[in-house]
């Protein structure tokens, strides 16, 4: 196969660029933390007075070591910025990093003195830790497949990157009550999670075909799952950013303060009520001074120029050789079927490389792992690559007619196992391996449930299954939302896993429900197998998925065989 | 007559102090000579909390010395020589992540693949 090797991009990606300011202001924000950091280690500044100061650029002190979270603007990166990422790990951690349910990614071995050099290294490809941790405004998410599904109403990401540069020190919302998260989907089919988000935007065409925005506000995971509520229906595109001003003004004068565990922004929608709420905002919208809209338009058109299509060829759709490969290759058949996406453009495919190898960890990617992705961008997707929330990687815009050499390359480097949106698809949090706040391990549950699921044919006959596990309750795994979850928790010093079913992210959000006791380390994998096999004796038959099947029926003959079963 | 002074309450126990170092981040034990070791092998194991606040007191003028941070008293079992933490989540720390054995530390009184037994 023909891949590039020399660091250079073939071409230049479909993305935002830093203009003087961007980069003026990402340079001068290393070097005032490269001072902040020679001041720790001068002894000038206490840890108490440096902790905030290094966690305002995504460095944690975790179990292990510092960890450093690097965003990944609305996860979009080109093959350059993904060779820096390589880089990164190879040079100041342990030859990989760990790709999050935030889009972004995380190193786990990093050393304080390091810390600038790296946020430097980032910089010169435009990227930085700024926002990743504190009570702001944090990292806007989106589609994975934005800008090239077949099924969106428009890209999404000129949008992100206006509130990103909105939300970025912007000095009104930088110590809010909590941290706050906005997501945004372009497509009519939900593939952000957008109702379990502070802010949800979802893109609609009005009945004169123009684009506004279904604003969602009061979602969320954590202690305490809520699904957001619709404040507005339709919201012209110009009115976006003074009416998310609305929302945080609202939140950051009335949210609580007194309990963090009551200080986000879903306890506020749900302590005023919705209505109250709305009222509240629209208050605030209409009192608000409207002379920034032009500026606003201006700027997203500006923005927008940025993220036109790339040079797509006039390419038929229906390629032969890809099509005798499939009726040739079982493997490369269910790789289709699971790992593409259809794109908008005839000739092209969303491909999804996996980073969920029967017992790997999810998400997470060795140098070389990110260096051979960065080449099949540039080589095969116009140096584009995409950072799902469930942990995979996505090349946006391959050639139909490539689709053969991308399989093999991906087999290669162990990113090709076809499982995406099938049970071997797991999310998983850090957990207790690594993260200070987990209460029981994620990922060996993980590992152990992809081992036992390994084989694809069988992953594929149960079809469309999400499976999350979170090392706590504050939910980075997103159990809530698994149509399986998987909640760890410390029960007298012993980890311990509660199951839910029923959970979605997708248009019909829902929470899960809690099936009953919890299992041991050493049962949760059993147990999950139970839920499953259950599963296909009770579906009328293998088209209806595992979520229609629980809402048909309801936890009845689940509890009755995983209780059975496990002697509770 | 002035009320007598409140005791702080103590459990029984045996306790070793660890902290993190501030340049690199990593997991340390204080070791019988004061100083700061990578391994828990090497850990001073004091025999009451007691004995435990006095050795937190000594290591938090490294926090203040900028030598380490956050140092705590770890609550350890004693076998035959070998400390292990009582808690699982400092077994890890002691050791590494238990799915990456292959960046694991070690120590006498477990292993990394059997962080979880006895817990």
């Amino acid at each position: 196969m023909n891949v590039h090797v020399d660091g250079i991009p073939a071409v230049e990606p479909s993305m935002y660029r830093y203009d003087e300011f961007d980069q003026s202001f990402v340079n001068a924000r290393v070097e005032q933390f490269r001072g902040q950091v020679s001041r720790r280690l001068e002894g000038k500044l206490t840890e108490d007075e440096f902790k905030p100061l290094r966690l305002m650029n995504g460095l944690y002190h975790q179990l292990h070591a510092y960890m450093l979270r690097v965003a990944v603007p609305y996860g979009t990166l080109s093959a350059r910025q993904m060779r820096m990422l390589a880089h990164i790990a190879q040079k100041y951690d342990r030859g990989y990093g760990h790709f999050t349910t935030r889009q972004n990614i995380q190193y786990s071995w990093i050393r304080l003195e390091d810390a600038a050099d790296i946020l430097a290294d980032l910089a010169s490809v435009e990227m930085h830790a700024i926002q990743t941790s504190g009570n702001c405004i944090r990292n806007t998410t989106t589609d994975q497949y934005a800008g090239a599904a077949a099924d969106e109403l428009a890209d999404p990401r000129p949008v992100c990157e206006l509130i990103r540069q909105w939300s970025t020190l912007h000095p009104e919302f930088t110590f809010l009550p909590r941290k706050f998260k906005i997501a945004v989907t372009g497509s009519p089919n939900d593939r952000a999670a957008v109702k379990v988000h502070d802010i949800g935007l979802r893109l609609h065409l009005n009945g004169q075909g123009l684009p506004g925005w279904e604003v969602i506000v009061g979602g969320g995971q954590g202690r305490t799952p809520v699904v957001g509520v619709t404040v507005r229906d339709w919201l012209p595109e110009a009115d976006l950013l003074p009416y998310l001003t609305a929302i945080m003004r609202v939140y950051n004068l009335d949210g609580r303060r007194d309990n963090k565990y009551k200080a986000r922004i879903k306890i506020l929608v749900q302590e005023m009520g919705v209505d109250a709420f709305r009222d509240a905002v629209e208050h605030e919208f209409a009192a608000a001074p409207k002379d920034t809209v032009e500026v606003d338009a201006r700027e997203l058109a500006h923005i927008s120029a940025y993220f036109v299509p790339p040079a797509f060829e006039r390419l038929e759709a229906f390629v032969p050789e890809t099509e005798e490969k499939k009726l040739a290759s079982r493997e490369f058949r269910q790789w289709i079927k699971a790992n593409t996406f259809a794109h908008k453009q005839p000739g092209y495919t969303i491909v999804n490389a996996s980073l969920k190898p029967a017992g790997g960890i999810p998400g997470d990617a060795t140098t070389e792992q990110m260096l051979a992705i960065a080449d099949l961008a540039d080589t095969y997707s116009f140096g584009e690559v995409r950072v799902t929330h469930a942990q995979n990687l996505t090349l946006p815009h391959v050639r139909t007619r490539d689709l053969i050499e991308v399989w093999e390359a991906l087999q290669a480097n162990g990113m090709a196992d076809a499982n995406i949106g099938l049970i071997g698809d797991i999310i998983a949090c850090p957990g207790l391996d690594y993260c200070s706040l987990a209460t029981a391990r994620s990922i060996p549950v993980a590992q152990e449930i992809s081992r036992r699921f390994a084989d694809i044919t069988r992953q594929h006959d149960i079809g469309a299954l999400k499976l999350n596990i979170s090392g706590c309750i504050n939910a980075c795994g997103h159990h809530h939302v698994g149509h399986i979850g998987i909640l760890g928790v410390d029960k007298k010093g012993r980890e311990f896993y509660q199951i839910t079913l029923g959970g979605s992210s997708a248009n019909e959000t829902t929470i899960g429900e809690i099936l009953g006791p919890g299992f041991g380390a050493g049962e949760i994998a059993g147990a999950v197998e139970t839920v499953v096999d259950t599963y296909l004796r009770v579906r009328r038959d293998p088209s209806e998925e595992f979520l229609t099947t629980w809402r048909r029926l309801g936890a009845t003959p689940f509890k009755e065989a995983l209780y059975a079963d496990a002697g509770h | 007559m002035s009320a007598p002074a409140m005791k702080k309450k103590t459990r029984d126990g045996l306790y070793v102090i660890t902290a993190n170092e501030l340049l690199s981040g990593d997991v340390v034990f204080r070791n019988a000579n004061g100083g700061w070791s990578p391994g828990i092998d090497a850990s001073r194991v004091l025999d009451t909390q007691d004995k435990g606040f006095v050795e937190l007191a000594e290591a938090q003028k490294d926090e203040r010395a900028n030598i380490v941070v956050a140092p705590v008293l770890v609550e350890v079992t004693v076998d035959n020589g070998a400390i292990r933490p009582v808690h699982i989540r400092e077994r890890i720390r002691a050791l590494g992540p238990t799915v990456r054995p292959d960046l694991a530390r070690t120590a006498q009184g477990f292993s990394i693949n059997a962080v979880e037994e006895r817990s």
